[in-house]
């Protein structure tokens, strides 16, 4: 029999609710291999187990009584640290939300808690999910588990890592540029980056917020398509929230026969490694032989989608830092005798350099003389992008593409490099900047043993038909693995 | 375009951030990098495209109804000063 920590959210609830598991039970099986293996990884900014036991115990009453009867009820979910939780700190990765207590429940945390869904804790994240390493993060690196002298990818880092250590069976992230997608594709994991409005982002600690979107990290993506089930829909806390149509069963159906999948691997001015390149068009095969109809299509605009996107995730990064100011919450520096020092201490001190850099740049581009050259123009750039994905659409039903041009590079080589690390979210940010919806699932390993994933993407409120198709392909070839135990407690290949 | 120290001194003050010398070399080489390379975008012809904000999605807004909300305490948990229910400030006026 499989240990509880092998197991998906599924199964765990499953068993939970005919009786053979008990949700405290399974609960401290996280929480101890959160004690053990964290100190190493790092995917954690905040667990409290009391609070959680607590909470374990409460669901399983309510198991029994049958008011929580839900397909995740019992399993437990680990939080990204820029999505509140009620009296739980949301840091966001900052030092300027260091001592940040959350006064109320994002919408998707009220969704899980009314299913009977347990909160783990807090994962670590690049600070204010600016990042492609989850490096920028005030309370230091999270490893890969894969390999722990490699970063587990970001923004999600935390999140992601702890569903491949198997510290929680599931998790909560969010995607601006790919920040689900590329830690899921880092650490061998799957995850779902919804269409923009699907989910309400009420309680999600804002960074671009026409891009950002909050999502499901899993072992596969049956649990994706169960959390995601919980979470999407209308929620009239965000007038932006939409309607969604989304049936688990309908999703979680393999289903890509007659489907025809377009290709997308090389773009003009990117560059993309063999092993990953050849595990994509591998994937392609393999959803040719389940009956797809495949075809290589080229998307010349997307050479574009990095410049666009860095322009208005930073312009509104800008706007969206604005408001920590140390005088509602956040970290006040001290003996400051203006308010303007006040503001300019608290900031200097508070923000690292990651956020400041976008603050400053996203105050440039919004600049009188270089708002029409640089924000107007991405705004103009992001309809032609949207409008160049809706063309393909038009003869096609999904598109594959890596999720990242390589897989996990070493801890420290990509701060160096910024503008390769920007580079390097080209797949991903033309999602956002469309809009759409696409998932990450692990198609294989390259040489140095480092997961590679791939990217299916959607029509917008496709995410059945994502689902669906993944789902497909992982039944016909499983690429989810365990990552090495030795890795986990530090003992493994540097 | 010229990224010099003008300007770097101008966005710190936009963005009321006050960088160290170190970081301000980093940014000041950092900025000069990436807006030569978002400048490609002038290559990409938007001729007759609208600029784009997101998707039009349709907009239901909910009733105007009075909600309770959490109360002044429960905001002022993460005050970093206050006295008497209210934030502490400095004087914003001379």
């Amino acid at each position: 029999m499989k240990e509880i920590h092998e197991m998906t959210a599924v199964e765990i609830s499953e068993k939970i609710k005919c009786g053979e598991l008990g949700a405290e039970e399974c609960a401290a099986v996280f929480l101890d291999r959160a004690e053990k293996y964290d100190g190493v990884l790092n995917c954690f900014t905040y667990i409290d187990r009391e609070t959680v036991l607590k909470r374990a115990a409460e669901v399983q009453k309510g198991v029994k009584s049958g008011r929580y009867s839900g397909r995740l009820a019992g399993a437990v979910v680990a939080v990204k640290d820029n999505i509140c939780v009620k009296d739980m700190p949301a840091s966001c990765g900052s030092k300027i939300l260091k001592n940040f207590t959350a006064p109320y429940n994002a919408t998707v945390i009220n969704r899980l808690e009314d299913e009977g869904v347990i909160v783990l804790g807090k994962t670590n994240t690049d600070e204010f999910a600016m990042g492609s390493t989850t490096e920028t993060s005030y309370f230091g690196p999270t490893l890969n588990p894969w390999d722990l002298s490699r970063v587990p990818g970001g923004s999600s880092g935390g999140s992601a890592a702890c569903v491949s250590a198997g510290l929680a069976p599931l998790a909560l992230g969010t995607d601006t540029g790919g920040s689900i997608r590329q830690p899921c594709s880092f650490c061998g994991v799957s995850g779902l980056k919804p269409t923009y409005s699907a989910v309400s982002r009420f309680g999600l600690i804002a960074y671009a917020s026409s891009f950002d979107q909050i999502g499901p990290i899993a072992k596969n993506i049956d649990d994706c398509a169960a959390l995601y089930s919980v979470i999407c829909g209308k929620d009239f806390s965000d007038s932006t929230s939409s309607y969604v149509n989304f049936d688990y069963g309908r999703a979680v159906t393999p289903d890509v026969r007659g489907k025809k999948i377009g290709v997308l691997t090389d773009f003009s001015g990117g560059k993309i490694d063999a092993g990953v390149k050849s595990a994509v068009l591998k994937s392609a095969e393999i959803f040719e032989e389940l009956g797809a109809e495949v075809e290589e299509i080229s998307m010349p605009c997307l050479e574009y989608c990095v410049p666009a996107y860095y322009i208005l995730a930073c312009a509104q990064a800008s706007s969206n830092l604005a408001r920590y100011d140390a005088v509602k919450f956040g970290f006040r520096a001290e003996n400051c005798k203006s308010a303007d020092e006040l503001y300019i201490k608290s900031r200097s001190e508070g923000f690292g350099i990651e956020a400041k850099r976008r603050i400053m740049l996203g105050n440039f581009l919004l600049s009188a003389g270089y708002y029409e050259t640089y924000y107007k123009k991405a705004l103009k750039a992001r309809e032609y992008i949207k409008n160049e994905f809706l063309r393909i659409f038009e003869n096609f039903d999904l598109i594959i593409t890596p999720v990242a041009p390589s897989t996990a590079p070493k801890l420290g080589a990509s701060l160096k490099r910024p503008l390769e690390m920007y580079l390097a979210d080209a797949y991903t940010a033309a999602v956002n900047l469309a809009s759409l919806p696409a998932c990450s699932c692990p198609c294989g390993f390259d040489p140095n043993n480092l997961p590679i994933g791939f990217q299916l993407i959607g029509k917008p409120f496709a995410e059945e038909e994502i689902i669906g198709a993944a789902k497909a392909f992982e039944e016909a070839a499983h690429f989810y693995k365990n990552p090495p135990v030795t890795n986990l407690s530090g003992g493994g290949s540097q | 375009m010229q990224t010099d120290a003008k300007l770097i001194e101008h966005l710190e003050s936009l963005s009321k951030i006050e960088l160290t010398r170190e970081e301000r070399e980093f940014v000041t080489d950092d900025l000069r990098q990436i807006l030569g390379y978002i400048g490609k975008l002038s290559q990409l012809d938007t001729d007759g495209v609208e600029p784009s904000a997101r998707f039009a999605l349709p907009q239901e807004l909910r009733s105007d109804d009075a909600k309770g909300g959490m109360g002044s305490r429960e905001i002022l948990k993460n005050a970093p000063a206050q006295k008497d229910g209210y934030f502490t400030v400095l004087k914003t006026l001379g």
